[in-house]
This record gives C-alpha cells, sequence and structure tokens, in this order.
C-alpha cells in the first residue's frame, strides 16, 4: 500500500510541476532560515572545542546588586567576588576565570590592528581545552607574577609573524606594553562568547584588578563540573554562598544576585531578564522560539494548507474510487499525510542543501569573525523533524476535508458515477 | 457486523470450481426494503427515490432502466452503500446496514462490492496493473504477490494482461472500461453494480463490454446490477426493472 501511496505522491509532484515548485520552495526556504538559525545555535553553545565540556561547565556572567532605592547594578565579578565565594566552592572540578572582551590596537608590518583581549587565569586553560598549534598556555606562576605573557589565536599570529609556527616565545606589542607569546591556538568563532578572542594574557595585568573588596569587576568566573550530573549540585552551592554574602554597602544595597549558569542559560537570563530570579529564562525562552518558530513556519504551512484543498477537489475523482473500493477515510487521511510528508521530506533536503550555501556564505562574508558555521547529522535530524512536523501541519486539515468528501459528491465531481 | 466482514475474508464469494454455466439461484444478495431517498435543500425537497422494494439474487444479470433523473443511479449508490437511504432498509447477504461506521461500509464495500462507472473513474497516474489492484489495496492480510496475482488474473478475464504496465491514457475507452471491469473483478466481490458502462462507448466497443459482462454472469456466476438507456443491451439480461420519477414501474 505504502508504494502504491508513494507512486501517487511521486506522480503528483511531476503532474503539477508549478505547484511542486511553490510548495518546495517554501519549505525549504523556511527550513533553510530554521535550520541556519539551528547552526548559529549550535556554534554559540554547542560543545565543540575550546568549550567541548560545555555540558560541565557553569558561568557567573553578572553580579548585581540591588539598591534601596529601586535601582539595579549589574557588572562582572571582581576578583575579589571570585576568590572569596566562587574559588572556596568545594563541589566544582575546578574554577577559572575570564574577562568581558576588550580592544586594543596594535601594529604589526605597519599595519594597524585591533585585537580583543580577554584577562583569564591558569584554570581556565584546563577547563577549556584548546588544540595548541604551537607552544603552551601562561601558568598559575606567570599569572601570580603578572608576567607579561600571551596566547595568541592563529589569525594574530598570521598578522605578527606571517605564520603560526615557531610563534612561541617571541614577542609583540600590544597598546603601550610588550608581551612574550607562549602559545597559538586556532580561532574560535566570535560567537563563543566565553571563549573567543585575539588574545590572552594573564587578569593579573587587568587595570580592573583592583585588590579591595568591590563586588563588581570585569571577570567571569567559570566553573566546571566533575560531571554532568553533578552540574546541579554545583549551582545548589553556588546559590548556598551567595545568599550568605556580605553586602559591602548594607545602606545601599539591598540585596545580591548572582547565579551559575549553563552556557545557554547565562544568554537566555539576559535576554529573559531574570538576574534576580533562581531561574535562568530557559524555559520562557525556549517556549519564545517554539512560539516564533510555529508562527515562522505557520505562513507557508497555511499556503500549503490552501493549495493542498485546490488539489484535492481535483483528485475527487480518485478520491471517489477509493472510497467505492473500500477506503475508509482515515485510510485516506493516511495516504494524503504520506504524500504530504514525501513533499516535504524533499522540501527537508533542498532545505539542508540551501542552508548549507547560506551557511557558505555567512561564513565568507565575515560578518560573524572566525564563524564556521556547519551542518552536521544534528542539522540532518532537524531537518528531517521541522519537515515532518511542516507535513503534519499543512497535511492534517486538507486530508481530514479529503475524507470527508461523499463519494457519490466525489465521483459526480469529475462527471462521472451515479448522477 | 464484525461475522459479515470476517466470516468470509478475504473472498467474499469462493471462487468458481469450474467455468460452466452458473445460473441465479434464489439467495437474495441485496434487498432494499421500502427504500426511500430523499434530497433536502433550503426551500425544495426531492424525492429520488419512492419507497422501492427489490431484491436481487446471487448469480442474476439485472438491468435498471428509465429515463434520466428517475432515480436509478440514486438506486445504485444505495445498492453501492456509497450513500445512506432517508428511510427503508437496505440488506446485503441478508444482514441489514443500518447505522453502520464509516470504517464499516468501507470494509463491506470492499468484500461485497465491484463498481464499473460510465467514465471509468481510473487514476491516470497508475499503470493498469496498479489501478486494478486497487480494491485489494484495502483489504487486509493479502501480500504484495497475492495483490499482483489476483490482478493479474483479473485482466486475464478482460483479455487485458498484455497492457499491464500501460497507462489509462495509452489505451482505447473500451480498452479502459475493460480495466474498469477488471479492477472491480479483483476483489471477488458478491456483486458488481456497473453505472452505464457502455455510456461512453461508440457501438462496438460498447458490444464488446456487453459480451464480457454476459461472459462473466454465465460463466463465472458473478452477479450484476447494470444501470443502462440502451434497451437493446437491457433485453439481453436475465431481469429489467423499470424506474420512473423515482418509483420502480416494472
Amino acid at each position: 500500500m505504502l508504494l502504491n501511496y508513494l507512486k501517487i505522491a511521486w506522480k503528483v509532484l511531476l503532474r503539477r510541476k508549478f505547484f511542486t515548485f511553490i510548495s518546495l520552495f517554501g519549505i525549504s526556504f523556511t527550513l533553510m532560515i530554521m535550520l541556519v538559525v539551528v547552526a548559529f545555535v549550535n556554534h554559540v553553545v554547542g560543545a565543540e572545542a575550546p568549550q567541548s565540556r560545555i555540558d560541565r561547565m557553569l558561568f557567573v556572567s553578572s553580579v548585581r546588586q540591588q539598591m534601596f532605592d529601586g535601582g539595579n547594578m549589574n557588572m562582572p565579578a571582581s576578583i575579589f567576588f571570585i576568590d572569596r565565594y566562587v574559588r572556596t566552592l568545594k563541589t566544582p572540578e575546578l574554577v577559572g576565570l575570564t574577562s568581558i572582551s576588550s580592544s586594543a590596537t596594535s601594529f604589526a608590518n605597519n599595519q594597524s590592528l585591533t585585537l580583543d583581549v580577554r584577562y583569564t587565569d591558569g584554570n581556565f586553560w584546563k577547563i577549556s581545552d584548546f588544540a595548541f598549534l604551537g607552544g603552551r598556555p601562561f601558568n598559575d606562576q606567570e599569572v601570580k607574577n603578572a608576567d607579561r605573557v600571551c596566547v595568541i589565536n592563529e589569525h594574530t599570529a598570521r598578522a605578527f609573524f606571517g605564520t603560526a609556527q615557531g610563534v612561541a616565545g617571541r614577542t609583540i606589542e600590544v597598546g603601550p606594553h610588550r608581551y612574550r607569546v607562549t602559545g597559538v591556538v586556532p580561532d574560535v568563532p566570535i560567537v563563543r562568547v566565553f571563549t573567543s578572542s585575539d588574545i590572552w594574557v594573564p587578569y593579573t595585568l587587568n587595570p580592573a584588578y583592583f585588590r579591595d573588596s568591590r563586588l563588581g569587576g570585569e571577570f567571569i568566573p567559570i566553573i566546571l563540573a566533575r560531571s554532568t550530573g553533578e552540574v546541579p549540585a554545583v549551582r545548589e552551592e553556588f546559590q548556598q554562598v551567595v545568599r550568605r554574602i556580605e553586602i559591602p554597602n548594607p545602606k545601599e544595597i539591598k540585596q545580591i544576585f548572582a547565579h551559575a549558569d549553563s552556557a545557554l542559560g547565562s544568554l537566555t537570563r539576559e535576554l529573559t531578564m531574570h538576574q534576580s530570579d533562581e531561574s535562568d529564562g530557559m524555559g520562557v525562552f525556549l517556549l519564545a522560539c517554539a512560539v516564533l518558530g510555529l508562527l515562522f513556519m505557520l505562513l507557508p504551512a497555511l499556503n500549503l494548507v490552501n493549495l493542498n484543498v485546490t488539489r484535492i477537489l481535483e483528485r475527487s475523482s480518485e478520491i471517489g474510487v477509493r472510497k467505492a473500493f473500500g477506503a475508509s477515510g482515515s485510510m485516506l487521511v493516511g495516504q494524503f499525510l504520506v504524500e504530504n510528508l514525501v513533499l516535504t521530506s524533499l522540501g527537508g533536503l533542498l532545505g539542508l542543501g540551501l542552508a548549507a550555501v547560506a551557511l557558505r556564505l555567512l561564513n565568507d562574508s565575515h560578518l560573524f569573525t572566525y564563524a564556521q558555521f556547519g551542518l552536521n547529522w544534528q542539522a540532518f535530524g532537524w531537518a528531517l523533524g521541522l519537515a515532518a512536523v511542516f507535513g503534519l501541519m499543512s497535511g492534517v486539515y486538507p486530508a481530514w476535508k479529503m475524507s470527508r468528501l461523499n463519494p457519490v459528491d466525489a465521483l459526480r465531481g469529475s462527471g462521472g458515477g451515479p448522477q | 457486523m464484525a461475522n459479515l466482514l470476517t466470516s468470509s475474508a478475504p473472498d467474499a464469494r469462493p471462487l468458481p470450481a469450474s467455468s460452466g454455466p452458473a445460473p441465479a439461484d434464489a439467495t437474495p444478495v441485496l434487498r432494499l426494503v421500502d427504500v426511500e431517498k430523499v434530497y433536502q435543500t433550503d426551500t425544495i425537497e426531492t424525492v429520488a427515490l419512492n419507497r422501492v422494494n427489490l431484491v436481487i439474487n446471487r448469480g442474476e444479470f439485472v438491468s435498471v432502466m428509465g429515463p434520466s433523473g428517475c432515480g436509478k443511479s440514486t438506486l445504485l449508490s444505495l445498492m453501492g452503500l456509497l450513500d445512506e437511504p432517508t428511510s427503508g432498509t437496505i440488506e446485503v447477504d441478508g444482514r441489514a446496514v443500518r447505522s453502520y461506521t464509516d470504517k464499516e461500509l468501507a470494509g463491506l464495500r470492499n468484500l461485497k462490492i465491484g463498481f464499473v462507472f460510465q467514465s471509468y473513474h481510473l487514476i491516470n497516474d497508475l499503470a493498469v496493473l496498479d489501478n486494478v489492484e486497487l480494491p485489494l489495496l484495502y483489504r487486509p492480510g493479502l501480500s504484495g504477490k497475492e495483490r499482483r496475482q489476483r490482478a493479474l488474473a483479473a485482466l486475464d478475464k478482460v483479455g487485458l494482461s498484455a497492457r499491464t504496465t500501460h497507462f489509462p491514457s495509452q489505451l482505447s475507452g473500451g480498452q479502459r472500461q475493460r480495466v474498469a471491469i477488471a479492477r472491480a473483478l479483483a476483489g471477488n466481490p458478491e456483486i458488481i453494480l456497473a453505472d452505464e458502462p457502455t455510456g461512453n462507448l461508440d457501438s462496438v466497443m460498447g458490444e464488446e463490454i456487453m459480451d464480457l459482462l454476459l461472459g462473466l454472469n454465465e460463466r463465472e456466476g458473478v452477479t450484476i446490477v447494470m444501470v443502462t438507456h440502451d434497451e437493446r443491451q437491457a433485453m439481453k439480461t436475465e431481469r429489467v426493472i423499470r424506474f420512473f420519477d423515482g418509483s420502480q414501474v416494472g
């Protein structure tokens, strides 16, 4: 029976080439956009180097100080905060830090370079998994000594030295200072907001490395749980610690909020403004994404519903015959859904191809620095899944309408049968 | 109901043991008792069939005649369980078909009834063999091979076994109607309902189709009810039922 359905589906697609083109265009274009978005999200929070252990990594991206006058002050953490409240946690395997990205100007081969700079510690290199092209990361001792050492990415190495090989030990001048390169790492896409940079230097060189007890600074603690299963325990311990934070200025500051979130969670907390809540806003964010995704697919789906209904009426003779010879309504619904799923699966494959082209163009455009957007089996699964959702969305109503046709009317509609 | 559907499945009728004549016996296959069909619109009520009482016996070849609009096609739709009477009872194999679900009616049609339409109603996107297989698709328990064998046997009966891979558009009108008859036969139904099967054909092809139907009735014992306008062809059948303005007049 399935073969019969597939034969009919294929013939119908070939018979109505314009209809097929319109349908496939609508489906594949919509799916292309969805796949590009999936690839983007995967690129930001996917478990790829240097954040392969992303499912065990937690980030404290901001510390909120709620004032008595109703105002809030959101800042990244200070080293004092990290030393006092994060490095002292018992449950994590490691605690490291990075900083918000800042810019520095440099000159290489008589050309001005604007470089992204991040300040990190030795543990940053242990938590992340950069595949060093040469050299090594700077270590805890060099951080403690505030040595002027740095790790640079491949792009920066080539800009300064024309090569990424044999660069370790050489020096570069960034801003007013000269740094010794300890190692070179591959370029990290800028959308990996916690790990991407052009140059990494010890945090002890940061001008915002104040040695007082202020809570706000420029640093983002990165906590590595021992296993994925222990992530909730780490978050819980951190929350308990936050509740006991000594407020430095109790007359002005009412309460302190800080959260250890996953990479995506810290983004959703920002987006959904959940800085004062336990929840990181992931539920709201995912719901909003699902609603937006469905709405985005709804318009082309409705268009396909309309085309499908018209197409069904043109096939009333076939429907009448099938009913006369024993097809029940549910069998016809099945047939039509199979046909529609064939169409949408083709659209899904086409959408996958279009998405691959779009991502290649996006990579080449350098719109997102060092981006290496790509499609994988996961994306392929998404494409097929989305195509199936699309197929059901656009097929159920027409199929139901088709199954309800009275066989006598259906046969009469094409000029034959009982009159 | 379940008994009706399953007792003789997958065949509604045992295949004839021989190809010799199979005269009509007095076992009713179809019975209509006080059947009325009224079409109602906002303003008009049209009586398409008025208290029809009719019995079709196994192995009979019955013609239904009457002027256009007299209700003969409505009668065929009701006999074929494609429509429901406004009142009265339709019995198939002695069982009243009343308040059956869509699925039950579909199953009953599949097992008991084969249709032949004036304009063939073949599916143009499917090859001849696939068209003939169609009723068997909806019969549970049949393998693809069995379906194919039955469809080939049905095509053989109508003399078209050499055209299995052709598409309807590649056939003449007479050949298309033969394919339609093969499709009606493929499911081995109790009864074939033919709605003006020669109406779209010239006289030569019409005769061919008529001879084919007569042969199926005589040699294979297939029960046939045929709506026709053609007096000559009606006279070739065992019994002629005449309708006028929704009532049986002869």
